[in-house]
């Protein structure tokens, strides 16, 4: 069986078939995860894509380790970029406005569990969004995650502990479990 | 038997992140324990539900880059409208090329080179 690695070094040579091959295999686990980030699901659909693009014109060539972890992190940096630059653009609207407004993200998916999930992730503080993001829907290692955010890996074991703790006491409190 | 494990503990448990010792200690009491196993399926449900979003969302694939898109043809391309650029601008030097001029050596008048500045006259 064929790596995704190895469908990577065909689709750079101009093969369609593995570029599509790719494609559909990431391309909605990296939505789910943008969108988390971003709050916001045509940001995150950009990026995904964008992801796939720089795929291409990374000059470092991998051909092993976890492919989905290297795209995983491609995508998280190019969504905390976004969501930097879109609290910039609404602080420089309106400087007394704290940054963040209520997700649209909320508005995109039909089932009132997934709403809750939404809104219990994204009024996380960022680093618990953070780390929460890169485990579940990046499926990083802890080893993965302490090279993608840079910190040491007993920071990463406590903080995802207490990041998937904070998650539960909002579940519950919505009711929710 | 050992103590029950509690939620964190569970938590901590399922989530990989204790030292194999105490991870062996709490793996050994949940084969005894109905409660602790019960409390740990709460914790892998948990678990479920914040991995659970997932929008409707189509992938839609778009076309690879033209860049990369047949490289090889692309490089056969520029090859052959090179080759072809060279051929015509040979063919066309080679045309219009002026004709060369025969030098009979009887017909050329040849002095030695001035030596001295005083073979110079000065205009008035």
């Amino acid at each position: 069986m064929r790596s995704d690695w190895e469908y990577l070094g065909r689709a750079r040579d101009g093969e369609e078939d593995a570029w599509r091959l790719l494609f559909e295999k990431h391309y909605v686990p990296l939505v789910r995860l943008t969108a988390l980030i971003t709050g916001s699901i045509d940001a995150a659909k950009d990026i995904a894509q964008e992801t796939f693009f720089r795929l291409l014109r990374v000059r470092q060539q991998h051909d092993e380790g976890n492919f989905k972890a290297y795209v995983s992190t491609i995508a998280f940096r190019l969504a905390l970029k976004e969501k930097a630059r879109v609290r910039r653009a609404k602080h420089a609207e309106n400087p007394e406005s704290p940054g963040d407004t209520p997700s649209p993200l909320e508005t995109v998916v039909q089932a009132e569990e997934q709403k809750q999930i939404v809104r219990v992730i994204q009024l996380l503080p960022d680093h618990y969004r953070e780390i929460i993001v890169l485990r579940f829907y990046g499926e990083q290692s802890y080893e993965e995650m302490a090279e993608t955010l840079a910190i040491p890996i007993g920071t990463v074991k406590s903080r995802i502990f207490y990041a998937v703790k904070a998650c539960r006491e909002q579940l519950e409190k919505r009711g929710m479990l | 038997m050992t103590p029950h494990v509690g939620n964190d503990g569970l938590l901590k448990y399922r989530m990989e992140l204790l030292e194999e010792k105490e991870a062996r200690e709490i793996r050994v009491h949940l084969q005894t324990c109905r409660k602790c196993r019960s409390l740990l399926e709460r914790v892998e449900d948990d678990l479920r539900r914040i991995k659970g979003f997932d929008p409707a969302v189509e992938a839609v694939v778009p076309l690879l880059p033209a860049a990369r898109r047949g490289r090889v043809q692309s490089f056969l391309r520029v090859a052959a409208i090179l080759a072809v650029g060279f051929l015509l601008g040979a063919a066309t030097s080679e045309s219009l090329r002026a004709p060369l001029v025969d030098v009979v050596p009887q017909n050329l008048i040849t002095r030695p080179p001035s030596t001295s500045a005083g073979q110079f006259t000065v205009c008035p």
